[in-house]
């Protein structure tokens, strides 16, 4: 089932809402100097991981290492529910005197809510890309997966679950394009079934990334805070450009996730 | 030159920040950016090279 896309007033309600745990209020959505600011450079950070995806894209051996993509993309899908699931958990425990744990927990309880399946609606993908289900559901988050939300367990543990933020930045501020997509399935010869998760985001990812870079630009942030949400950022730019070019260089995918002919 | 003039020269010169895609306030707060995240941007810009011109539309299509 699509998600549906939230209206302004879901998301100002989402932010508000009162009713669970110890979230007891969320700041309404009003630009911070320090939150756009901190937009500002994600910005800035999307920018970079532009040009390392031109690069991935261009590469005229893409469509060999385009599985390999799939598999990686699969590896992180997986993982986010749950990061964002713990970065909740705990910012709700530190909700009731932490007014940027309170927005975060607001945030999150939502977006959870609108990523939730979106691994077994990829493994759908996959398997039209003839790949095996469950092969890929036992197959371990790659090494690149584990620096990439692993970084955020540390900060969400040690230091504030806002940090999750800047792992959104980057990965929902560039949401996929149409016409985009349609090149790679032209490039790849794969059916248009493998890329069907890919649309999917392609047209809910422009209101996610807007309620996103609602919620940063409001969020209540210390110098620290905001230092902290960037550094996240930047690591969060670093694993993936790392993981793009990691992709091409290795090539052929496991074969061994294969479905058995 | 003041040291934030300095960075928005640096971020620009790097081929990070484009000025005409900013406003003069969003200029003002991304000149607030610290030395080390600007080394962090510009070393991985060079790192990557320049930006493609003609590459606009493409996305790295990674969601969560």
């Amino acid at each position: 089932m699509v998600d549906q896309p939230k209206s302004p007033m879901d998301m100002q309600a989402a932010l508000e809402d009162v009713t669970r745990g110890d979230v007891t209020r969320s700041a309404p959505p009003t630009a911070s100097t320090a939150g756009a600011a901190l937009w500002l450079k994600v910005t800035l950070a999307q920018g970079l991981l532009n040009t390392a995806a031109a690069r991935f894209w261009s590469d005229p051996e893409m469509p060999r290492f385009f599985p390999s993509f799939l598999v990686e993309l699969y590896s992180i899908v997986r993982c986010s529910v749950p990061l964002m699931e713990r970065a909740l958990k705990r910012a709700k425990q530190l909700a009731a005197h932490d007014e940027l744990a309170r927005v975060t927990a607001g945030y999150l309880r939502l977006h959870i809510e609108e990523e939730r399946h979106h691994d077994e609606w990829l493994l759908d993908d996959l398997v039209a890309a003839d790949m095996d289900r469950e092969l890929l559901r036992k197959n371990p988050p790659s090494a690149n997966a584990a620096r990439l939300v692993g970084a955020q367990y540390c900060w969400i543990e040690h230091a504030h679950p806002a940090a999750v933020f800047g792992y959104l930045g980057i990965i929902e501020g560039n949401p996929p394009l149409p016409q985009h997509i349609e090149e790679i399935r032209r490039q790849t010869g794969y059916p248009s079934d493998v890329f069907r998760s890919m649309h999917l985001h392609a047209v809910h990812d422009v209101d996610h990334l807007a309620s996103l870079k609602a919620t940063i630009v409001a969020l209540p942030l210390t110098d620290v805070n905001e230092r902290l949400v960037a550094t996240s950022a930047f690591a969060t730019l670093h694993a993936l450009v790392r993981m793009l070019e990691d992709i091409a260089t290795a090539g052929e995918y496991d074969s061994r996730l294969a479905a058995a002919v | 030159m003041s040291d934030e003039q300095a960075k928005l020269k640096k971020l620009e010169d790097a081929g990070i920040l484009e000025k005409r895609q900013f406003a003069p306030e969003e200029l003002a707060l991304v000149a607030k950016i610290s030395d080390e995240e600007v080394e962090v941007l510009v070393k991985l810009r060079k790192r990557l090279g320049a930006p493609a011109a003609d590459k606009h539309h493409i996305r790295p299509n990674i969601f969560v």
